[in-house]
């Protein structure tokens, strides 16, 4: 038979008091935290789980300010590729305009509306999204210089919109008449005095085109860049949840266990309290 | 018969007052801790046959004598209860340094190590976006966006930093470690001093006879401190002596005692060439248990081994940033230099001061590209950056298997700590229950030789009577 002793019974008693504590300490962390893993030991495979789950987050995050960035420039792009077209549609009306008239006036008004609209045109072939030319790739020049000569590098442009994919915010100025609009235009202006911008009128067709192929291009990149914002922000709500449902506490089962420990320490208390009360010594006169 | 009566009487009521001396002891003693119940032992005490040649009776009746004072406690019980103690120990010094280094690393959360990473990848990402904000055509020469620059430079120190901070909180927590083992060290050699100057009194009064019961409570204590600290175990000697050995070299023997002291280098760096290391005498220990295993453990294996992983956590950043850096060109077409100098977690620091210098463009010559900066944006993917660094395995996946290995350790070794402190307890209720003091057994005892005590003084009044008797025939 085991002795039961004096010391034996505190020790015990202390032990489970103890025991008891510790693990209404650890519940009270949880509780107090909202969060299951307080430490990384806590649960090492779901710390492991949160650092790639908020890895994943964070590269969302990124992907999240690239689209925003390249939805930015290829809105920009977008707007300019039809001024340009627009500009274009003008010169082109005026060229269709001279085959009526025969006003020598109206002829030099027309000619001198075409090379206003070239400067306008030099203006927006050099537009620039956030300090860099759209249509000269990465050349610090632009794309366009004053004698009409492109001088882009055709460097493309791109974000990166996922792990996987990048796409290009930029228009080679190349492809849409950087470097021909400029010798058309003057072509244009002399032919409209002389009568003969109708020769032009191919040359014309063929820079319109270009730009408006360019301009459809850049749509079909929007749509891209906006279908995976959408994506990625369903990504984020789905890591969102993953990583709440990996650390954070289940309250209902957390307060379940706490008010249970809670009963039991006080047993243990109480207990404690009373073994220790009555001995043999109550009963000796 | 004799009128041996006053006599038997009389050792009755000596017995009984030692005896009850003994249960007052007890009763005084029943909280102290490491206290080992006593109690007299009795002997009932007879002339040997035929010895009475007045009476012819074969035997005369001599009383009752206590002929020593017993300590109730099993050596089995007591050693199963420190090698308990000593392994409880050894887990504990090994878990508190890993759990401090845990503290450290602060994950998962949003500000450990993890996080400043990725942070550094995307500041360079959103560099590689807005490379440049002023016209470039008014100057011909591109001027880089300073803000988002700025920020990557700051990250980068930010991260070199943190990596810093890691390092020197290793190292803190290794330069505790071996004050810790120095100062273990100092209680063992004063306990074995304790044990063997004990030795020398037990073994004295021993053989003089003496009661050594309290100095050998006291020699248990000491026993149980040096158990503790390494994981010792104690044999019995001849002379009542304990001999202490610490895996398997003698520590105490006798009256002697050796001196333990340390060995090795005290700093991290020279861990792995110098490693810790405990001697008594001019031999090696390598205790198994007690406070030393887990220090020595956590001194030469844990946390060297974190402190390198951090360095090649930390050359790996450096090295696969410096790479891509180092490919590209700045702004106006000058070949990239190091972003990162430095060697290991505590030496990384920052090369570049002037966003001017940093190497975004691929281009050799003046651009507005950004596509070397979001190259190194890139590097956020752990498979890019292994690919960079020719297929070793990435700094953040090291570091987050980093963070799990300790996180698994430590949790083993909790896990450990409470299976063994439940082996622990249920060995010192062991020993509770063999030498501990049981109040309602002494207080029975203690009425069992106050009645005993009464009865003597009894049988001498009778024999008083009786006497009383006899010399009133004679008048």
């Amino acid at each position: 038979m085991t002795r039961v002793t004096q010391l034996g019974q505190v020790n015990s008693s202390l032990a489970a008091l103890q025991r008891s504590q510790n693990a209404a300490a650890r519940l009270q962390e949880q509780a107090a935290s909202s969060k299951r893993i307080n430490k990384a030991s806590d649960d090492p495979t779901g710390t492991a789980i949160s650092i790639q789950l908020r890895n994943a987050q964070a590269a969302n995050t990124q992907y999240t300010r690239n689209a925003d960035y390249a939805n930015g420039q290829l809105t920009t792009v977008d707007s300019t590729l039809q001024a340009i077209y627009n500009r274009l549609t003008q010169v082109r009306s005026n060229i269709i305009a001279t085959t009526t008239t025969t006003s020598a006036d109206s002829r030099s008004a027309l000619s001198a509306q075409v090379t206003q609209i070239k400067s306008e045109l030099q203006g927006l072939y050099n537009t620039q999204y956030q300090g860099r030319s759209i249509f000269g790739g990465t050349s610090p020049n632009g794309a366009v210089d004053a004698s009409g000569t492109y001088i882009g590098d055709g460097n493309p442009v791109t974000v990166r919109l996922n792990a996987a994919s990048t796409v290009r915010i930029d228009t080679d100025g190349s492809v849409i008449g950087a470097g021909e609009f400029s010798d058309v235009l003057d072509r244009i202006s002399e032919g409209v005095m002389n009568g003969d911008a109708a020769d032009q009128l191919s040359a014309l067709d063929s820079i319109m085109n270009s730009v408006i192929t360019a301009n459809g291009q850049v749509g079909a990149i929007q749509n891209r860049v906006t279908a995976s914002q959408t994506a990625i922000s369903s990504q984020n709500a789905d890591l969102q949840t993953s990583l709440a449902e990996n650390e954070d506490v289940d309250y209902a089962a957390v307060l379940t266990a706490f008010s249970s420990q809670q009963v039991a320490y006080q047993a243990a208390l109480g207990v404690t309290a009373r073994i220790n009360q009555t001995s043999l010594l109550d009963f000796l006169q | 018969m004799s009128f041996n009566i006053l006599g038997n009487g009389l050792t009755g009521l000596q017995a009984s007052q030692q005896a009850l001396n003994v249960i007052s002891q007890n009763i005084a003693n029943a909280s102290t801790p490491g206290y080992v119940r006593q109690r007299a032992i009795l002997e009932s005490q007879q002339t040997s046959p035929g010895a009475n040649v007045y009476t012819g009776n074969s035997a005369q009746f001599m009383g009752v004598k206590v002929t020593g004072v017993e300590r109730i406690s099993s050596d089995f019980k007591t050693a199963a209860l420190n090698a308990a103690t000593g392994k409880q120990q050894a887990l504990q010094a090994q878990a508190d340094p890993l759990d401090n280094i845990q503290g450290l690393l602060q994950e998962p959360s949003t500000t450990g190590l993890s996080q400043v990473m990725s942070d550094f990848y995307q500041g360079w990402s959103t560099l590689a976006n807005s490379t440049t904000v002023a016209d470039p055509s008014a100057t011909g020469t591109p001027v880089i966006n300073g803000a988002a620059a700025g920020v990557v430079i700051q990250e980068g120190a930010t991260l070199a930093g943190n990596l810093n901070s890691l390092s020197a909180g290793v190292s803190l927590e290794f330069g505790n470690q071996f004050a810790n083992l120095t100062g273990l060290v100092t209680q063992v050699n004063t306990a074995a001093v304790t044990i063997a100057q004990l030795n020398q009194q037990i073994a004295q009064g021993q053989a003089g006879g003496n009661n050594v019961n309290a100095i050998m409570d006291q020699r248990d204590q000491a026993v149980l401190k040096v158990v503790q600290l390494t994981g010792a175990t104690s044999y019995k000697l001849q002379d009542g002596s304990l001999g202490v050995t610490v895996s398997g070299v003698t520590l105490v023997q006798g009256n002697v005692a050796n001196q333990m002291t340390i060995t090795g280098a005290g700093t991290l760096e020279e861990a792995t060439t110098n490693p810790a290391g405990l001697m008594i005498g001019t031999t090696k220990v390598s205790p198994s248990g007690g406070q030393a295993a887990g220090v020595l453990a956590s001194l030469n294996v844990d946390l060297p081994s974190i402190s390198a992983t951090l360095d090649t956590i930390a050359n790996g950043i450096r090295d696969a940033v410096n790479t891509v850096h180092s490919q590209g060109y700045t702004l106006d077409g000058t070949p990239g230099g190091d972003f990162f100098s430095g060697e290991g977690a505590a030496g990384l620091t920052v090369a570049v001061t002037s966003p001017d210098e940093l190497a975004v463009s691929s281009i050799a010559g003046p651009s507005t590209d950004g596509s070397n900066a979001a190259k190194i944006g890139d590097l956020v993917s752990a498979s890019a950056m292994s690919e960079v660094l020719g297929g070793a395995i990435a700094p953040q996946s090291v570091y987050s298997g980093m963070v799990t290995q300790i996180a698994t350790q430590l949790q083993g070794l909790n896990t450990a700590i409470d299976s063994q402190t439940g082996v622990v307890s249920t060995a010192q209720a062991a020993v509770d229950s063999e030498s501990g003091v049981d109040l309602n057994e002494e207080l029975t005892n203690m009425i069992l030789f106050q009645r005993s005590f009464q009865a003597n003084a009894r049988v001498i009044s009778a024999a008083d009577q009786m006497l009383q008797t006899l010399i009133g025939m004679v008048s």
